[in-house]
Protein backbone atom coordinates (compact mmCIF):
# COMPACT_ATOMS: atom_id res chain seq x y z
CA UNK A 1 0.00 0.00 0.00
CA UNK A 2 2.72 2.35 -0.98
CA UNK A 3 -0.09 5.07 -2.87
CA UNK A 4 -1.51 5.47 0.01
CA UNK A 5 -2.19 9.30 -0.48
CA UNK A 6 -0.73 11.88 2.37
CA UNK A 7 -3.21 13.46 4.04
CA UNK A 8 -5.51 10.93 3.90
CA UNK A 9 -6.20 10.27 7.91
CA UNK A 10 -6.08 6.38 8.65
CA UNK A 11 -9.51 6.67 11.20
CA UNK A 12 -7.62 5.88 14.58
CA UNK A 13 -8.66 2.68 15.86
CA UNK A 14 -10.26 3.10 19.29
CA UNK A 15 -9.21 -0.49 20.75
CA UNK A 16 -6.10 -1.47 19.63
CA UNK A 17 -5.01 -3.96 22.07
CA UNK A 18 -7.21 -6.01 23.74
CA UNK A 19 -6.75 -6.20 27.57
CA UNK A 20 -6.45 -10.00 27.88
CA UNK A 21 -4.99 -10.11 31.82
CA UNK A 22 -7.59 -8.41 32.97
CA UNK A 23 -10.21 -10.07 30.95
CA UNK A 24 -9.33 -13.11 32.12
CA UNK A 25 -8.79 -12.13 35.76
CA UNK A 26 -12.13 -11.12 35.81
CA UNK A 27 -13.88 -13.90 33.65
CA UNK A 28 -14.57 -16.12 36.54
CA UNK A 29 -16.67 -13.68 38.33
CA UNK A 30 -18.73 -12.61 35.28
CA UNK A 31 -18.99 -16.28 34.17
CA UNK A 32 -19.80 -17.65 38.06
CA UNK A 33 -21.64 -14.49 39.16
CA UNK A 34 -24.12 -14.90 36.27
CA UNK A 35 -23.90 -18.96 36.29
CA UNK A 36 -24.53 -18.93 40.21
CA UNK A 37 -25.67 -22.38 41.69
CA UNK A 38 -26.24 -23.82 38.77
CA UNK A 39 -23.27 -24.10 37.04
CA UNK A 40 -21.75 -25.19 41.00
CA UNK A 41 -21.14 -28.74 40.78
CA UNK A 42 -22.17 -28.98 44.33
CA UNK A 43 -25.09 -27.73 46.27
CA UNK A 44 -23.97 -25.22 48.80
CA UNK A 45 -26.79 -25.33 51.05
CA UNK A 46 -26.44 -29.33 51.80
CA UNK A 47 -24.41 -30.17 54.31
CA UNK A 48 -22.04 -33.62 53.93
CA UNK A 49 -20.73 -34.54 57.58
CA UNK A 50 -19.20 -37.56 56.19
CA UNK A 51 -16.89 -35.10 53.72
CA UNK A 52 -15.75 -32.48 55.97
CA UNK A 53 -12.57 -30.52 55.58
CA UNK A 54 -11.33 -32.94 52.39
CA UNK A 55 -8.34 -31.49 51.16
CA UNK A 56 -7.95 -30.19 47.63
CA UNK A 57 -7.51 -32.32 44.82
CA UNK A 58 -3.82 -31.84 44.47
CA UNK A 59 -2.82 -32.91 48.47
CA UNK A 60 -2.31 -36.31 49.94
CA UNK A 61 -6.21 -37.55 50.39
CA UNK A 62 -7.80 -35.40 48.14
CA UNK A 63 -10.48 -36.02 45.33
CA UNK A 64 -11.65 -34.61 42.24
CA UNK A 65 -15.29 -34.48 43.71
CA UNK A 66 -13.96 -31.64 46.17
CA UNK A 67 -11.72 -29.65 43.53
CA UNK A 68 -10.48 -27.18 45.91
CA UNK A 69 -11.35 -29.13 48.78
CA UNK A 70 -14.50 -28.62 51.33
CA UNK A 71 -15.42 -27.09 54.57
CA UNK A 72 -16.20 -28.30 58.37
CA UNK A 73 -19.84 -28.23 56.96
CA UNK A 74 -18.72 -30.50 54.28
CA UNK A 75 -19.54 -27.73 51.71
CA UNK A 76 -17.56 -27.96 48.67
CA UNK A 77 -15.10 -25.18 48.50
CA UNK A 78 -15.35 -24.48 44.98
CA UNK A 79 -18.72 -24.38 45.05
CA UNK A 80 -19.66 -21.71 47.78
CA UNK A 81 -16.39 -19.80 45.15
CA UNK A 82 -18.79 -19.90 42.56
CA UNK A 83 -22.05 -19.13 44.35
CA UNK A 84 -20.08 -16.24 46.45
CA UNK A 85 -18.87 -14.94 43.03
CA UNK A 86 -22.66 -14.26 42.42
CA UNK A 87 -22.85 -12.03 45.70
CA UNK A 88 -19.67 -10.18 44.45
CA UNK A 89 -20.79 -9.46 41.28
CA UNK A 90 -24.63 -8.25 42.16
CA UNK A 91 -23.19 -6.35 45.37
CA UNK A 92 -20.35 -4.54 43.71
CA UNK A 93 -22.11 -3.80 40.26
CA UNK A 94 -25.51 -2.71 42.07
CA UNK A 95 -23.33 -0.45 44.48
CA UNK A 96 -21.29 0.99 42.41
CA UNK A 97 -23.99 1.78 39.93
CA UNK A 98 -25.86 3.49 42.75
CA UNK A 99 -22.93 5.37 43.73
CA UNK A 100 -22.29 6.47 40.24
CA UNK A 101 -25.98 7.75 39.46
CA UNK A 102 -26.37 9.83 42.70
CA UNK A 103 -22.83 11.11 42.19
CA UNK A 104 -23.10 11.90 38.53
CA UNK A 105 -26.21 13.75 39.11
CA UNK A 106 -24.36 15.67 42.26
CA UNK A 107 -21.57 16.28 40.15
CA UNK A 108 -23.44 17.55 37.17
CA UNK A 109 -25.85 19.74 39.07
CA UNK A 110 -22.59 21.32 41.06
CA UNK A 111 -20.73 21.89 37.90
CA UNK A 112 -23.54 23.38 36.13
CA UNK A 113 -25.49 25.32 38.49
CA UNK A 114 -22.72 26.74 40.47
CA UNK A 115 -23.82 29.29 43.11
CA UNK A 116 -25.02 28.18 46.41
CA UNK A 117 -26.01 24.75 45.36
CA UNK A 118 -22.63 24.16 44.13
CA UNK A 119 -21.41 25.06 47.31
CA UNK A 120 -23.61 22.87 49.80
CA UNK A 121 -23.17 19.80 47.25
CA UNK A 122 -19.39 20.46 47.90
CA UNK A 123 -19.46 20.75 51.36
CA UNK A 124 -20.66 17.46 52.14
CA UNK A 125 -18.73 15.82 49.80
CA UNK A 126 -15.71 17.34 51.97
CA UNK A 127 -17.38 16.18 54.89
CA UNK A 128 -17.72 12.41 53.96
CA UNK A 129 -14.11 12.36 52.58
CA UNK A 130 -13.61 13.25 56.05
CA UNK A 131 -14.07 9.83 57.22
CA UNK A 132 -12.26 6.72 56.75
CA UNK A 133 -14.06 4.85 53.95
CA UNK A 134 -13.66 1.55 55.89
CA UNK A 135 -14.64 3.06 59.22
CA UNK A 136 -17.54 4.64 57.58
CA UNK A 137 -18.49 1.38 55.97
CA UNK A 138 -18.07 -0.67 59.12
CA UNK A 139 -20.15 2.22 60.83
CA UNK A 140 -23.24 2.01 58.70
CA UNK A 141 -23.04 -1.39 58.22
CA UNK A 142 -23.24 -1.96 61.97
CA UNK A 143 -25.84 0.53 62.45
CA UNK A 144 -28.48 -1.23 59.20
CA UNK A 145 -27.88 -4.58 60.00
CA UNK A 146 -25.94 -6.97 58.28
CA UNK A 147 -27.02 -8.55 54.92
CA UNK A 148 -26.90 -7.89 51.14
CA UNK A 149 -28.97 -4.89 50.91
CA UNK A 150 -26.52 -2.85 53.71
CA UNK A 151 -23.80 -3.42 52.11
CA UNK A 152 -25.04 -2.31 48.13
CA UNK A 153 -25.97 0.90 50.60
CA UNK A 154 -22.98 1.25 52.42
CA UNK A 155 -20.86 1.09 49.00
CA UNK A 156 -23.36 3.28 47.37
CA UNK A 157 -23.17 6.06 50.13
CA UNK A 158 -19.65 5.25 50.88
CA UNK A 159 -18.29 5.81 47.33
CA UNK A 160 -20.50 8.53 45.62
CA UNK A 161 -18.41 11.73 46.68
CA UNK A 162 -15.52 10.45 44.48
CA UNK A 163 -17.90 10.37 41.44
CA UNK A 164 -19.27 14.15 42.63
CA UNK A 165 -15.74 15.35 42.63
CA UNK A 166 -14.44 14.06 39.33
CA UNK A 167 -17.78 14.93 37.49
CA UNK A 168 -18.02 17.98 39.25
CA UNK A 169 -14.32 19.22 37.61
CA UNK A 170 -14.93 17.76 34.26
CA UNK A 171 -18.50 19.63 33.85
CA UNK A 172 -16.68 22.64 34.86
CA UNK A 173 -14.51 22.29 32.40
CA UNK A 174 -16.81 21.34 29.84
CA UNK A 175 -18.94 24.42 30.45
CA UNK A 176 -16.21 26.66 29.01
CA UNK A 177 -16.06 24.78 25.80
CA UNK A 178 -17.33 26.04 22.59
CA UNK A 179 -20.29 23.78 21.70
CA UNK A 180 -21.54 24.32 25.14
CA UNK A 181 -21.75 28.42 25.20
CA UNK A 182 -22.57 27.63 21.81
CA UNK A 183 -25.99 25.47 23.01
CA UNK A 184 -26.15 27.97 25.94
CA UNK A 185 -26.87 30.48 23.35
CA UNK A 186 -29.09 28.84 20.83
CA UNK A 187 -31.10 29.05 23.53
CA UNK A 188 -30.98 25.46 25.12
CA UNK A 189 -32.44 24.62 28.63
CA UNK A 190 -29.92 23.14 30.94
CA UNK A 191 -31.76 19.91 31.50
CA UNK A 192 -30.67 19.34 27.54
CA UNK A 193 -26.99 20.67 28.15
CA UNK A 194 -26.57 18.34 30.36
CA UNK A 195 -28.00 15.35 28.05
CA UNK A 196 -27.16 15.93 24.92
CA UNK A 197 -23.52 17.73 25.66
CA UNK A 198 -22.77 16.76 28.90
CA UNK A 199 -22.93 13.59 30.00
CA UNK A 200 -21.70 12.21 26.66
CA UNK A 201 -18.63 13.70 27.16
CA UNK A 202 -18.57 12.84 30.81
CA UNK A 203 -19.29 8.79 29.70
CA UNK A 204 -15.33 7.89 29.54
CA UNK A 205 -14.25 9.34 33.42
CA UNK A 206 -17.60 7.92 34.61
CA UNK A 207 -16.52 4.35 32.72
CA UNK A 208 -13.02 4.34 34.51
CA UNK A 209 -14.05 5.35 38.02
CA UNK A 210 -16.74 3.09 37.85
CA UNK A 211 -14.36 -0.05 36.73
CA UNK A 212 -11.44 0.89 39.16
CA UNK A 213 -14.57 1.66 41.88
CA UNK A 214 -16.19 -2.30 40.88
CA UNK A 215 -12.78 -3.87 42.57
CA UNK A 216 -12.77 -1.39 45.55
CA UNK A 217 -16.52 -2.57 45.98
CA UNK A 218 -15.73 -6.26 46.47
CA UNK A 219 -12.84 -5.19 48.49
CA UNK A 220 -15.44 -4.02 50.91
CA UNK A 221 -17.73 -6.10 50.62
CA UNK A 222 -15.92 -8.95 51.89
CA UNK A 223 -13.86 -6.83 54.77
CA UNK A 224 -17.89 -6.47 56.23
CA UNK A 225 -18.70 -9.97 55.23
CA UNK A 226 -15.10 -10.84 57.49
CA UNK A 227 -16.04 -8.50 60.19
CA UNK A 228 -19.80 -10.37 60.64
CA UNK A 229 -21.79 -6.94 59.35
CA UNK A 230 -22.12 -7.81 55.80
CA UNK A 231 -23.57 -10.85 53.84
CA UNK A 232 -24.81 -13.49 56.71
CA UNK A 233 -25.68 -17.05 56.18
CA UNK A 234 -26.99 -18.81 54.73
CA UNK A 235 -25.96 -16.47 52.16
CA UNK A 236 -22.34 -16.55 51.19
CA UNK A 237 -19.77 -14.63 49.84
CA UNK A 238 -15.96 -15.01 49.80
CA UNK A 239 -15.68 -12.62 53.15
CA UNK A 240 -17.48 -15.05 54.78
CA UNK A 241 -15.47 -17.59 53.62
CA UNK A 242 -12.74 -16.48 54.89
CA UNK A 243 -13.70 -15.61 58.15
CA UNK A 244 -15.38 -19.06 58.60
CA UNK A 245 -11.79 -20.42 57.32
CA UNK A 246 -10.41 -18.36 59.99
CA UNK A 247 -10.81 -21.13 62.53
CA UNK A 248 -9.37 -23.94 60.44
CA UNK A 249 -5.68 -22.77 59.67
CA UNK A 250 -4.01 -25.19 61.47
CA UNK A 251 -6.45 -28.35 59.83
CA UNK A 252 -7.86 -27.01 56.65
CA UNK A 253 -5.79 -23.95 55.08
CA UNK A 254 -7.93 -24.24 51.99
CA UNK A 255 -10.90 -22.71 53.25
CA UNK A 256 -9.47 -19.12 53.97
CA UNK A 257 -7.02 -19.57 51.15
CA UNK A 258 -8.82 -19.78 48.00
CA UNK A 259 -11.58 -16.69 48.38
CA UNK A 260 -9.01 -14.75 49.12
CA UNK A 261 -7.22 -15.74 46.23
CA UNK A 262 -10.47 -15.02 44.34
CA UNK A 263 -10.86 -12.08 45.70
CA UNK A 264 -7.43 -10.55 44.70
CA UNK A 265 -8.17 -11.69 41.27
CA UNK A 266 -11.13 -9.80 40.83
CA UNK A 267 -9.81 -6.73 41.94
CA UNK A 268 -6.60 -6.52 40.21
CA UNK A 269 -8.71 -7.10 36.90
CA UNK A 270 -10.91 -4.71 37.99
CA UNK A 271 -7.61 -2.84 38.26
CA UNK A 272 -5.66 -3.18 35.49
CA UNK A 273 -9.08 -2.97 33.30
CA UNK A 274 -9.48 0.67 34.75
CA UNK A 275 -5.75 1.45 34.15
CA UNK A 276 -6.05 0.16 30.58
CA UNK A 277 -10.10 2.06 30.05
CA UNK A 278 -8.11 5.22 31.08
CA UNK A 279 -5.33 5.22 28.92
CA UNK A 280 -7.86 3.70 25.83
CA UNK A 281 -10.34 6.89 26.06
CA UNK A 282 -7.51 9.62 27.28
CA UNK A 283 -4.52 8.82 25.11
CA UNK A 284 -2.69 11.89 27.02
CA UNK A 285 -2.62 10.23 30.67
CA UNK A 286 -0.83 6.93 28.82
CA UNK A 287 2.58 5.27 30.36
CA UNK A 288 1.58 6.98 33.96
CA UNK B 1 -3.50 32.04 55.47
CA UNK B 2 -5.95 32.87 58.61
CA UNK B 3 -8.89 31.97 56.86
CA UNK B 4 -7.97 28.98 55.16
CA UNK B 5 -6.94 27.60 58.52
CA UNK B 6 -10.23 28.74 60.33
CA UNK B 7 -12.03 27.62 57.47
CA UNK B 8 -10.31 24.26 57.19
CA UNK B 9 -10.94 23.83 61.38
CA UNK B 10 -14.52 24.61 60.77
CA UNK B 11 -15.41 22.20 58.09
CA UNK B 12 -13.27 19.51 60.20
CA UNK B 13 -15.66 20.05 63.23
CA UNK B 14 -18.57 19.94 60.61
CA UNK B 15 -17.53 16.41 59.46
CA UNK B 16 -17.15 15.59 62.79
CA UNK B 17 -20.39 16.49 63.77
CA UNK B 18 -21.94 14.28 60.55
CA UNK B 19 -19.79 11.74 62.08
CA UNK B 20 -21.61 11.81 64.95
CA UNK B 21 -24.90 12.28 64.20
CA UNK B 22 -24.71 9.38 61.72
CA UNK B 23 -23.46 7.15 63.91
CA UNK B 24 -26.01 8.14 66.77
CA UNK B 25 -29.57 7.85 64.80
CA UNK B 26 -27.87 4.44 63.14
CA UNK B 27 -26.46 2.36 66.32
CA UNK B 28 -30.24 3.81 67.83
CA UNK B 29 -31.88 1.99 64.34
CA UNK B 30 -29.39 -0.67 64.57
CA UNK B 31 -30.49 -2.34 67.90
CA UNK B 32 -30.70 -1.51 71.31
CA UNK B 33 -28.42 -2.55 74.38
CA UNK B 34 -31.36 -3.12 76.80
CA UNK B 35 -31.69 -6.66 75.83
CA UNK B 36 -28.50 -7.63 76.99
CA UNK B 37 -28.52 -5.86 79.92
CA UNK B 38 -31.79 -6.92 81.15
CA UNK B 39 -31.99 -11.01 82.25
CA UNK B 40 -33.78 -13.06 79.62
CA UNK B 41 -36.88 -14.01 81.78
CA UNK B 42 -37.74 -9.88 82.16
CA UNK B 43 -41.02 -8.68 81.90
CA UNK B 44 -42.16 -6.20 79.37
CA UNK B 45 -41.94 -3.60 82.41
CA UNK B 46 -38.27 -4.49 83.61
CA UNK B 47 -37.60 -3.76 79.60
CA UNK B 48 -38.81 -0.31 79.81
CA UNK B 49 -37.62 0.60 83.50
CA UNK B 50 -34.21 -0.05 82.03
CA UNK B 51 -34.50 1.95 78.74
CA UNK B 52 -35.89 4.71 81.22
CA UNK B 53 -32.70 4.18 83.14
CA UNK B 54 -30.63 4.92 80.42
CA UNK B 55 -32.44 7.86 78.56
CA UNK B 56 -33.42 5.51 75.50
CA UNK B 57 -37.09 6.17 76.53
CA UNK B 58 -36.55 10.32 75.49
CA UNK B 59 -37.02 11.59 72.17
CA UNK B 60 -33.85 10.86 69.80
CA UNK B 61 -33.50 15.05 69.32
CA UNK B 62 -33.19 14.81 72.67
CA UNK B 63 -30.83 12.08 73.32
CA UNK B 64 -28.59 14.21 70.81
CA UNK B 65 -28.73 17.33 72.13
CA UNK B 66 -27.81 15.39 75.70
CA UNK B 67 -25.08 13.50 74.28
CA UNK B 68 -23.43 17.19 72.66
CA UNK B 69 -23.84 18.48 75.98
CA UNK B 70 -22.08 15.74 77.69
CA UNK B 71 -19.28 15.03 74.77
CA UNK B 72 -18.20 18.58 74.54
CA UNK B 73 -17.30 18.24 78.47
CA UNK B 74 -15.65 15.41 77.64
CA UNK B 75 -17.64 12.86 79.09
CA UNK B 76 -19.38 10.46 76.03
CA UNK B 77 -20.84 8.44 79.20
CA UNK B 78 -20.25 5.20 80.32
CA UNK B 79 -19.92 1.84 78.70
CA UNK B 80 -22.66 -0.16 79.14
CA UNK B 81 -20.75 -3.49 79.09
CA UNK B 82 -18.27 -2.94 81.71
CA UNK B 83 -19.14 0.43 83.63
CA UNK B 84 -16.17 2.00 82.73
CA UNK B 85 -16.28 5.76 81.43
CA UNK B 86 -15.71 4.92 77.96
CA UNK B 87 -12.95 8.11 77.22
CA UNK B 88 -11.16 5.84 80.42
CA UNK B 89 -11.59 2.84 77.77
CA UNK B 90 -10.39 4.66 74.52
CA UNK B 91 -7.34 6.28 76.78
CA UNK B 92 -6.41 3.03 77.52
CA UNK B 93 -6.46 2.01 74.56
CA UNK B 94 -5.19 4.62 72.13
CA UNK B 95 -1.76 3.87 73.04
CA UNK B 96 -2.07 0.06 71.50
CA UNK B 97 -3.62 1.90 68.33
CA UNK B 98 -0.62 4.22 67.49
CA UNK B 99 2.32 1.45 68.22
CA UNK B 100 0.20 -0.71 65.55
CA UNK B 101 -0.58 2.38 63.19
CA UNK B 102 3.02 4.17 63.96
CA UNK B 103 4.96 0.51 63.16
CA UNK B 104 2.91 0.30 59.71
CA UNK B 105 3.61 3.93 58.77
CA UNK B 106 7.17 3.64 59.17
CA UNK B 107 7.18 0.34 57.29
CA UNK B 108 5.37 1.43 53.94
CA UNK B 109 6.97 4.38 54.01
CA UNK B 110 10.79 2.79 53.98
CA UNK B 111 9.81 -0.28 52.24
CA UNK B 112 7.57 1.46 49.79
CA UNK B 113 9.88 4.80 48.96
CA UNK B 114 12.86 2.38 48.69
CA UNK B 115 11.49 -0.04 46.46
CA UNK B 116 10.15 2.83 44.54
CA UNK B 117 13.36 4.67 44.19
CA UNK B 118 15.06 1.48 42.78
CA UNK B 119 12.13 0.80 40.21
CA UNK B 120 12.37 4.16 38.46
CA UNK B 121 16.40 4.40 38.69
CA UNK B 122 16.45 0.60 36.57
CA UNK B 123 13.19 1.98 34.52
CA UNK B 124 12.46 -1.38 32.27
CA UNK B 125 14.54 -4.15 33.96
CA UNK B 126 13.92 -6.84 35.57
CA UNK B 127 13.76 -5.53 38.74
CA UNK B 128 11.33 -2.81 37.53
CA UNK B 129 9.11 -5.19 36.21
CA UNK B 130 9.10 -7.20 39.79
CA UNK B 131 8.44 -4.28 41.97
CA UNK B 132 5.86 -2.90 39.54
CA UNK B 133 4.30 -6.26 39.93
CA UNK B 134 4.10 -6.79 43.61
CA UNK B 135 3.16 -3.44 43.56
CA UNK B 136 0.17 -4.00 41.48
CA UNK B 137 -0.62 -7.40 43.02
CA UNK B 138 -0.26 -6.54 46.53
CA UNK B 139 -2.64 -3.81 46.20
CA UNK B 140 -5.41 -5.64 44.75
CA UNK B 141 -4.89 -8.26 48.00
CA UNK B 142 -7.55 -7.92 50.94
CA UNK B 143 -5.59 -6.70 53.78
CA UNK B 144 -7.70 -8.81 56.36
CA UNK B 145 -6.78 -12.17 53.75
CA UNK B 146 -3.03 -10.73 54.07
CA UNK B 147 -3.09 -11.07 57.92
CA UNK B 148 -5.20 -14.72 58.01
CA UNK B 149 -2.68 -15.73 55.38
CA UNK B 150 0.73 -14.37 57.48
CA UNK B 151 -0.90 -16.15 60.37
CA UNK B 152 -1.38 -19.03 58.58
CA UNK B 153 2.36 -19.22 57.64
CA UNK B 154 3.95 -17.24 60.40
CA UNK B 155 2.11 -18.65 63.12
CA UNK B 156 0.62 -21.28 62.82
CA UNK B 157 2.96 -23.29 60.29
CA UNK B 158 6.34 -21.80 61.02
CA UNK B 159 5.32 -20.80 65.01
CA UNK B 160 7.60 -17.97 64.57
CA UNK B 161 5.46 -15.43 65.52
CA UNK B 162 2.27 -15.71 68.62
CA UNK B 163 -0.82 -15.96 66.83
CA UNK B 164 -2.36 -12.78 68.54
CA UNK B 165 -2.68 -10.17 71.28
CA UNK B 166 -0.06 -7.92 72.87
CA UNK B 167 3.45 -8.12 73.45
CA UNK B 168 6.80 -7.35 72.41
CA UNK B 169 8.31 -6.80 68.98
CA UNK B 170 7.22 -10.29 67.95
CA UNK B 171 3.53 -9.57 68.77
CA UNK B 172 3.91 -6.24 66.55
CA UNK B 173 5.30 -8.25 63.39
CA UNK B 174 2.54 -10.05 61.56
CA UNK B 175 -0.18 -6.90 62.71
CA UNK B 176 1.98 -4.42 61.51
CA UNK B 177 2.39 -5.91 58.00
CA UNK B 178 -1.13 -6.61 57.28
CA UNK B 179 -1.91 -2.86 58.17
CA UNK B 180 1.37 -1.77 56.05
CA UNK B 181 0.45 -3.91 53.30
CA UNK B 182 -1.79 -2.01 50.70
CA UNK B 183 -0.30 1.23 51.82
CA UNK B 184 3.43 -0.16 51.13
CA UNK B 185 2.13 -1.18 47.95
CA UNK B 186 0.74 2.19 47.35
CA UNK B 187 3.77 4.50 48.07
CA UNK B 188 6.07 1.77 45.63
CA UNK B 189 3.59 2.95 42.90
CA UNK B 190 3.39 6.57 43.76
CA UNK B 191 7.13 6.92 43.85
CA UNK B 192 7.92 5.01 41.33
CA UNK B 193 5.63 6.97 39.01
CA UNK B 194 6.85 10.36 40.79
CA UNK B 195 10.58 9.99 40.52
CA UNK B 196 10.34 8.63 36.74
CA UNK B 197 8.86 12.27 36.24
CA UNK B 198 11.79 14.17 37.78
CA UNK B 199 14.51 11.72 36.47
CA UNK B 200 13.11 12.90 32.83
CA UNK B 201 13.48 17.10 34.19
CA UNK B 202 15.55 19.48 32.84
CA UNK B 203 17.35 20.36 36.57
CA UNK B 204 18.14 16.63 36.69
CA UNK B 205 19.80 16.56 33.36
CA UNK B 206 21.96 19.77 34.19
CA UNK B 207 22.84 18.08 36.90
CA UNK B 208 24.37 14.74 35.20
CA UNK B 209 26.07 17.29 32.65
CA UNK B 210 27.79 18.81 35.53
CA UNK B 211 28.92 15.32 35.82
CA UNK B 212 27.33 14.72 39.67
CA UNK B 213 27.64 11.20 39.91
CA UNK B 214 24.70 9.06 39.48
CA UNK B 215 23.73 7.95 43.17
CA UNK B 216 23.63 11.79 44.65
CA UNK B 217 21.58 12.81 41.36
CA UNK B 218 19.17 10.07 42.60
CA UNK B 219 19.64 10.71 46.06
CA UNK B 220 19.50 14.53 46.13
CA UNK B 221 18.19 16.11 43.42
CA UNK B 222 15.61 13.49 42.09
CA UNK B 223 14.06 11.65 45.39
CA UNK B 224 13.86 15.43 47.20
CA UNK B 225 11.01 16.39 44.81
CA UNK B 226 10.06 12.91 45.07
CA UNK B 227 8.88 13.91 48.38
CA UNK B 228 6.20 16.71 47.75
CA UNK B 229 3.82 13.75 46.44
CA UNK B 230 5.07 11.60 48.87
CA UNK B 231 4.38 13.82 51.71
CA UNK B 232 1.06 14.11 50.30
CA UNK B 233 0.14 10.90 50.32
CA UNK B 234 1.66 9.95 53.79
CA UNK B 235 -1.33 11.95 55.18
CA UNK B 236 -4.16 10.04 52.76
CA UNK B 237 -2.21 6.66 54.34
CA UNK B 238 -2.49 7.65 58.06
CA UNK B 239 -6.13 7.79 57.18
CA UNK B 240 -6.16 4.36 55.46
CA UNK B 241 -4.05 3.09 58.11
CA UNK B 242 -7.09 4.29 60.82
CA UNK B 243 -9.48 3.09 59.06
CA UNK B 244 -7.14 -0.41 58.41
CA UNK B 245 -6.77 -0.72 62.14
CA UNK B 246 -10.37 -1.61 62.83
CA UNK B 247 -10.18 -4.63 60.55
CA UNK B 248 -6.35 -5.87 61.56
CA UNK B 249 -6.67 -4.81 65.53
CA UNK B 250 -9.80 -7.33 65.19
CA UNK B 251 -8.26 -10.19 63.65
CA UNK B 252 -4.98 -10.39 65.55
CA UNK B 253 -7.18 -9.24 68.71
CA UNK B 254 -5.41 -6.17 69.35
CA UNK B 255 -6.42 -4.21 72.14
CA UNK B 256 -6.58 -0.72 70.45
CA UNK B 257 -9.35 1.42 69.16
CA UNK B 258 -10.22 -0.77 66.43
CA UNK B 259 -10.65 -3.91 68.50
CA UNK B 260 -12.69 -1.83 71.18
CA UNK B 261 -15.23 -0.53 68.17
CA UNK B 262 -16.04 -3.89 66.25
CA UNK B 263 -16.35 -5.57 69.69
CA UNK B 264 -18.94 -2.15 70.62
CA UNK B 265 -20.84 -2.70 67.34
CA UNK B 266 -21.50 -6.39 68.72
CA UNK B 267 -23.24 -5.26 72.04
CA UNK B 268 -24.75 -1.96 71.20
CA UNK B 269 -22.39 -0.31 73.55
CA UNK B 270 -23.56 3.19 72.62
CA UNK B 271 -21.19 5.71 74.30
CA UNK B 272 -18.24 3.59 73.37
CA UNK B 273 -18.65 3.26 70.13
CA UNK B 274 -19.19 7.33 69.92
CA UNK B 275 -16.43 8.01 71.74
CA UNK B 276 -14.01 5.91 69.61
CA UNK B 277 -15.45 7.51 66.37
CA UNK B 278 -15.22 10.48 67.55
CA UNK B 279 -11.53 9.80 68.05
CA UNK B 280 -11.04 8.51 65.03
CA UNK B 281 -12.42 10.99 62.69
CA UNK B 282 -10.40 13.97 64.65
CA UNK B 283 -7.28 11.78 64.23
CA UNK B 284 -8.33 11.91 60.56
CA UNK B 285 -9.21 15.14 60.22
CA UNK B 286 -6.37 16.25 62.14
CA UNK B 287 -4.17 14.62 60.02
CA UNK B 288 -5.10 15.51 56.50
CA UNK B 289 -4.96 19.09 57.76
CA UNK B 290 -1.73 18.60 58.83
CA UNK B 291 -0.76 17.40 55.32
CA UNK B 292 -2.47 20.37 53.15
CA UNK B 293 -0.29 22.87 55.24
CA UNK B 294 3.02 20.25 54.69
CA UNK B 295 2.59 20.79 51.09
CA UNK B 296 2.52 24.28 50.69
CA UNK B 297 5.94 24.36 53.04
CA UNK B 298 7.83 21.64 51.10
CA UNK B 299 7.04 23.12 47.75
CA UNK B 300 6.31 27.34 48.22
CA UNK B 301 4.97 26.86 44.51
CA UNK B 302 1.32 26.56 46.45
CA UNK B 303 -0.44 28.79 48.61
CA UNK B 304 -2.92 29.19 50.73
CA UNK B 305 -3.94 32.25 50.57
CA UNK B 306 -7.37 31.67 48.82
CA UNK B 307 -9.71 28.83 50.07
CA UNK B 308 -10.24 26.35 46.93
Amino acid sequence: MESVAVGVLEPRRRFGRVPWLPLVLLAPLVVFGIGGKHVAPHAVTAFNLDATLQPPVFMHGGAWTHLLGSDPLGRDTFSLLIVGARTSLIISVVGVALAGAVGVLVGVAAGSRRGALDEALMRIVDMQLAVPPILLAVLLAGALGGGLRTVIATIAVAFWPTYARIVRGETLALKQRDFVQLAVVAGSGQVRIARKHLLPNLLSSIVVVGTLQLGAAVGVESALSFLGLGVQAPNTSWGLMISDGKGYLDTAWWVATFPGVAIAMTVLGANLLGDWLRDELDPTTRDR
Amino acid sequence: MLRYLSIRVALGLVAVLGVTMITFVGERTAGSPVYLMVAPTSTQADIETMRHKLGLDRPLVVQYGIFLRNAAQGDFGTSLKVGVPATQLVRERVGATVELAGAAFLLSLLVGVSLGVVAATFRGTIVDRTASIVGLVGQAMPGFWVGIMLILIFAVKLRWAPVAGRGGISHLVLPAVTLSWFSTAAFLRLTRSAMLDVLESDYVKLARLKGVPEWLVVCKHALRNTLVTVTTYAGLTIATLLGGAVIVETIFAWPGIGFMLTSALYTHDYPVIQAGVVLTSVAFVVCSLVVDLLYGVLDPRIRHGAYR
